[in-house]
């Protein structure tokens, strides 16, 4: 393989480009489907190709195809200088690339339990498990998808990185319709990790899963509507995490706020001028960590073989780093984070979010909620969606509890909170000790990139917020 | 541009049946591509990449005795797809007799003859010409930073079945689409797009100078009060919204219980001014199709008719589990729409606009989230300019606005349907969808 990589790289040079990458990717899934306590469906993947991006005068070409030889390097190598010199005729401006340091490194998360050698029968029991205890609830639908994979990569550039990585996933996620006689409530979530089947073996998530069904089906029967006034909210770990992957993730992602997603995914509120400047109390810490052992979003070298690192981007309540790369890194006279992640082979890396957190402050979860007199903890959220600016956001909670001086009560029907992103931020005033994760699969490029993150943190006390709509 | 593998569609096709057979498969469906495919992004008035792929791809489906398995493999070796066909057959193996699928489509109907479109279309230089000319268009008409992308795509296809279907789609079809967003200032901003087969059917130019005229039609800020208005969606914003509404007229949806619409044929599902139609065969629109997943003929068909719901989108087992006719929109396991038509109304989009009393226009939406698929409860964030209008008058764009409403019972509330219709495709939409701007009255709107 390191062949075909090296081939490439010495045939853009001799066309005359000023760098070039190639990066080489297979990826093995195993699919089950299962529906109503049945397997439905099994499904069996592999793909396997190779792209190529070269900066030619300044200009970007790419190129790719699911083909893995020397002729085929060579190929793509010509057919990317060919459309960046197409470009390049008439281009404005010329990029240049942040410096960093590269190495030659080998990755290998090897699973303790490698799925391919796990009996299906042990798979099927454990859909079975799951699927039996939901089914006690008596859904109008059940549905899980497990998705069990391996992918490998082989990466160079002319800068000098040379990285192989290879990592298991497993993914599990589910889609189940609970109904009482005038209610229903759907839940939707994953749970996923960069490990073999021990992830699921190990772990308590037949339990967790049915939980939360157990949640939804007693807001269907007994929830209540949520008070009208303004009132403090307690955010679970699963809300926290898509409060720091859509209002500090996103917003933060230096692509977007240089306006290369304009046209798709949109721009940022967030400028460079913000930088150093405060957006939330002193309590609000947001950590993006490619870094964390398991994490679904796992990696040790970005897609452009720059070393992955801890990133805070808020530090305080204070705007503190955003997601780069290397030409946007370059372009405002920083260095890259390692923030450029490419969903396939065929892909493009692009600046994108790995493990996207709140930190954990000091509080118990029962301190957080001792001195509020009257408020709501959204423990689980169903419908949100953000404006292309990241600034005014919606979460509605599928499953909720009133609290009345301190204690936790009813189940409440869908709070709804319509915030702006500095608001957020601003009014949270304490934050609990235990952290906690939660698979999802993020979306950003064109064509389109979903890739694996995790997104989560700490319980969080928002303080004098409307919840009701 | 690249040589491309010399294995033949059919040859793959072929061999993909064939081996499935052998194996013990008692159904096999294999949907072969071959995609040439370029593209150049641009943002900041500028473009940033031109990229270009080139796959060979299969999706296999088996069963054996009603047990399912599926693979997918995108390859330029006919070993890959053989081993691939092994992989389906084992997962098939692994799965459990699902009772209601009652095999694929038999075959034995004619398709429908179709104009095959060069791949002389894949053409770098033009596509950086296009590029540049939505670029300047947008400029010249008063935007001052301009974003967007230019996709060309040619594609072949084949089906093949166990039911001896064999068809080729070689010479294939191409498209373009051309997308374009103008912003007068970071937060005032308009969409262009135009989209079609070849390039005597798209205007670049069009594109960028709609983008700027919604962008600079009116740079006021104004704030209103959240509650219900009547919303003029332009076509992007509708278009949005239908595609979710087709998700949700899906077969497998209804068969799942999860669709609002499950048990209702015969019924008023939306106005009498309002007909869905999904027209595979209409030969200008980039999601032409003359057969589907598993090789049934597509034809023109209302789904809703003046507001009645007239059928779901099926394939066969869905067909037959719901004892109506095959609509041949396979996907086998998820069936969906391939070209969808709103009827258009009568009125200009000027009439519809100097018509408003009091109203907001939606020129684009994004981000639509559903609460829960079964009611239809549902929110969607409108992006660029959104025109608050009293009197037929523009008085000011509105930021921070949220439609936060009921999908089945808003398209009970369609009044109007203007005349301007166009074919609607971009990063938000997938389904080529062509449709006219459209009126719907009493949408509650959230505002911050």
């Amino acid at each position: 393989m390191e062949d075909i990589l090296l081939k490439g790289l010495e045939k853009a040079q001799e066309l005359g480009a000023s760098y070039a990458e190639v990066r080489v990717e297979s990826t093995e899934t195993e699919s089950i489907v299962m529906r109503n306590n049945k397997i439905e469906a099994v499904g069996r993947t592999k793909t396997a190709g190779m792209s190529v991006r070269v900066l030619y005068k300044g200009c970007w070409g790419f190129a790719s195809l699911p083909r893995i030889t020397s002729d085929s390097v060579v190929g793509l190598m010509e057919q990317a200088i060919k459309l960046a010199k197409a470009t390049a005729s008439a281009s404005k401006s010329k990029i240049t690339l942040s410096e960093e340091k590269f190495v030659e490194d080998h990755v290998e998360i090897k699973p303790k339990l490698d799925f391919r050698d796990v009996p299906i029968e042990e798979k099927q029991e454990f859909l079975r498990d799951l699927s039996s205890r939901v089914m006690e609830y008596k859904p109008m639908n059940a549905m899980f998808v497990l998705n069990l994979s391996e992918g490998k990569k082989w990466y160079a550039n002319t800068d000098g990185a040379a990285i192989y990585f290879r990592k298991p996933l497993t993914v599990l996620s589910y889609n189940i319709l609970i109904m009482s006689s005038n209610w229903s409530e759907m839940v939707t979530n994953q749970r996923g990790a960069s490990r073999g089947w021990e992830y699921l073996k190990e772990s308590n998530i037949i339990e967790e899963v049915v939980t939360e069904v157990e949640g939804a089906k007693k807001v269907c029967d007994k929830g209540v509507s949520p008070p009208k006034e303004p009132i403090d909210v307690i955010a679970g770990p699963h809300l926290v995490g898509i409060f720091v992957h859509e209002s500090c993730g996103h917003p933060y992602e230096l692509d977007r706020i240089l306006g290369r997603e304009a046209a798709q995914a949109g721009e940022s509120f967030i400028s460079i001028e913000m930088l150093g400047k405060r957006i939330g109390s002193d309590v609000v810490n947001v950590v993006d960590d490619p870094t964390v052992d398991g994490s679904y979003g796992f990696y040790l070298y970005d897609d452009e073989g720059v070393k992955a690192k801890k990133r805070y981007l808020i530090k305080n309540g204070i705007i503190n780093e955003f997601l780069m790369n290397r030409q946007y890194a370059g372009e405002i006279g920083l260095n890259s984070n390692a923030a450029a992640r490419a969903s396939r082979y065929d892909r493009e890396p692009i600046v994108r979010m790995s493990t996207t957190y709140l930190e954990p402050g000091d509080y118990s979860f029962e301190e957080l909620i001792e001195d509020v007199k009257l408020g709501v903890y959204i423990k689980y959220y169903t419908e949100w969606n953000i404006d292309d600016r990241r600034y005014h956001q919606k979460y509605v909670g599928r499953e909720s509890y009133l609290i009345k001086n301190g204690e936790i009560l009813d189940p409440v029907k869908r709070p709804v909170l319509e915030i702006t992103t500095p608001e957020l931020w601003s009014s949270i005033d304490a934050v609990g000790k235990e952290l906690e994760f939660f698979a999802a699969t993020c979306g950003k490029g064109d064509p389109g990139q979903p890739i694996p993150v995790w997104m989560g943190g700490a319980p969080a006390r928002i303080r004098g917020v409307i919840v009701s709509r | 541009m690249i040589a491309l593998s010399e294995v033949s569609l059919q040859d793959i096709g072929n061999i993909i049946v064939k081996e499935a057979k052998n194996l013990g498969a008692t159904d096999v469906a294999a949907v072969v591509h071959k995609i040439k495919r370029l593209q150049v992004r641009f943002s900041r008035n500028k473009i940033d990449v031109s990229s270009y792929w080139e796959y060979y791809a299969a999706d296999i489906f088996v069963a054996i005795n009603k047990k399912i398995g599926f693979s997918t493999i995108e390859s330029m070796r006919q070993e890959d797809f053989l081993r691939s066909v092994n992989e389906a057959i084992a997962a098939a193996k692994l799965s459990e007799e699902r009772k209601d699928f009652e095999g694929l489509y038999p075959g034995g109907n004619t398709y429908s003859k179709y104009k095959p479109i060069s791949e002389s279309v894949l053409d770098e230089e033009k596509i950086v010409d296009a590029s540049n000319a939505a670029i300047n268009s947008a400029l010249s008409c008063g935007a001052k930073n301009v974003a967007g992308v230019v996709y060309v795509t040619y594609m072949e296809r084949g089906i093949f079945t166990s039911n001896g279907v064999e068809i080729i789609c070689s010479p294939g079809r191409s498209s373009i689409e051309v997308s374009v967003r103008a912003f007068h200032e970071p937060e005032i901003s308009g969409h262009g797009i135009s989209v079609g087969v070849d390039w005597k059917h798209v205007d670049p130019e069009s594109a960028g100078r709609e983008a700027s005229e919604i962008a600079t039609r009116c740079t006021q800020k104004i704030k209103i009060n959240p509650g219900k208005y009547d919303v003029l969606f332009y076509p992007m914003a509708i278009a949005n919204l239908i595609e979710y509404l087709s998700m949700l007229l899906s077969g497998l949806y209804v068969y799942m219980k999860i669709s609002p619409y499950a048990g209702r044929i015969g019924e008023n599902i939306a106005s009498e001014n309002f007909t869905l139609i999904d027209n595979p065969l209409r030969e200008d629109s980039v999601g032409f199709v003359v057969a589907d997943d598993e090789g049934s003929p597509t034809r023109r068909k209302a789904l809703i008719e003046k507001g009645v719901l007239k059928t779901y989108l099926l394939n066969y087992w869905l067909s037959r589990y719901f004892n109506l006719e095959n609509t041949g929109n396979a996907g086998i396991i998820f069936p969906r729409a391939f070209t969808l038509e709103i009827q258009e109304g009568s009125e200009s989009i000027d009439s519809l606009e100097s018509d408003l009393k009091e109203g907001i226009i939606i020129t684009n939406t994004w981000y639509t989230r559903f609460q829960n698929y079964f009611t239809g409860d549902f929110s969607t964030v409108p992006r660029d300019n959104a025109f608050y209008v009293k009197n037929g008058e523009i008085k000011g764009i509105v930021r921070n606005l949220r439609i936060s409403d009921n999908l089945p019972l808003m398209f009970y509330r369609i009044v109007a349907l203007g005349n301007d219709v166009k074919q609607v495709k971009w990063w938000e939409v997938s389904v080529p969808t062509y449709t006219p701007s459209v009126l719907i009255q009493g949408v509650n709107l959230s505002v911050h």
